[in-house]
């Protein structure tokens, strides 16, 4: 994968998780009726569960975006998606598990320039 | 690991570790159940004590001389002034339902009210003298949304006692519904 193609995935999947994140907890009366039925054992109200969600995507999100942890960043948001994908089903199933499975492309592949983690955890790049 | 990563590994997870507490610890039932409490006294309708109903007053002039008549004429009167019709009263603004009382944070609800919210969208029940607002709780319960559907804008103790009577987890979930108490 070239340099630019991984930073366009990159960027894209960084707002990808910045826009629902923020969703999530500005709104999470919206997000509530797509919580699985084993989260009713979770002692906690549906809009917290929500939020906390809507957090994690955020942060992991913005290292992401900034590219810290970066490989790690982009595969536990494509295995979180990916269990939102198979929890929801449906259309929306189809098209979470599409977005998932690039992120864990990312997460296949070796960091770009503009990271953190070249920059100044010096790892290799491509 | 090397020591920059090592430090930025602890940050991270200090700030997941203070997120997620945040959100637990305003997102506590308590809390919530206050900022409702809160707003509901806000937005309670109150009549314009204002709009009173006076009538202007009317005054009625009379003639008390009358003038000196020469003999054999005729005099007309003039008629009296006719009393100047009141203007019409505006009704008083009659509250559609009324609203819910406060107690030290706790509001009570009437089962009419908890009837009018009988939906998928807005689902109320009133469960052992208490008030549960269970929309967000319909697709989360673990028996099937349709079970929790059927208990929309209805007392639903009898089907709860029968279910979840002896269950402490039911009665913890049920817990963090609570949005009031029935009147009774």
């Amino acid at each position: 994968m070239s340099l630019t193609t991984y930073r366009i995935i990159r960027y894209t999947m960084v707002f990808l998780f910045l826009w629902f994140g923020y969703q999530q907890i500005a709104n999470p009366e919206m997000w509530t009726t797509y919580l699985p039925e084993w989260t009713g054992y979770f002692p906690m109200p549906s809009n917290m569960i929500v939020q906390l969600n809507g957090f994690f995507e955020i942060i992991f999100a913005l290292l992401l975006l900034a590219g810290i942890f970066t490989r790690v960043a982009a595969g536990l948001l494509g295995l979180h998606l990916l269990g939102i994908a198979f929890t929801v089903g449906g259309a929306i199933g189809v098209r979470d598990f599409a977005l998932a499975m690039t992120s864990i492309a990312l997460a296949f592949s070796k960091p770009d320039e503009w990271t953190v983690d070249v920059k100044y955890l010096r790892k290799k790049v491509n | 690991m090397q020591r920059p990563g090592l430090i930025i590994g602890i940050i991270i997870a200090v700030v997941l570790i203070g997120g997620f507490g945040y959100i637990i610890y305003n997102g506590r039932p308590v809390v919530q159940m206050e900022k409702n409490a809160g707003t509901t006294q806000n937005t309670t309708p109150q009549l314009n004590e204002n709009t009173t109903n006076t009538q202007p007053e009317v005054t009625v002039s009379t003639t008390t001389e009358t003038p000196v008549q020469p003999p054999g004429t005729t005099t007309v009167q003039n008629p009296q002034p006719t009393q100047p019709t009141p203007p019409p009263t505006t009704p008083e603004p009659k509250p559609t339902a009324p609203p819910p009382t406060s107690d030290g944070g706790a509001k009570t609800y009437t089962l009419a009210q908890v009837q009018t919210h009988s939906t998928q969208d807005s689902c109320w029940a009133a469960i052992n003298g208490s008030v549960y607002d269970l929309t967000t709780w319909i697709p989360r319960h673990p028996g099937g949304p349709q079970r929790i559907i059927g208990l929309c804008g209805k007392d639903g103790s009898a089907m709860f006692n029968q279910k979840h009577g002896s269950s402490s987890r039911a009665q913890a979930a049920l817990v963090l519904l609570k949005i009031g108490t029935l009147a009774q």
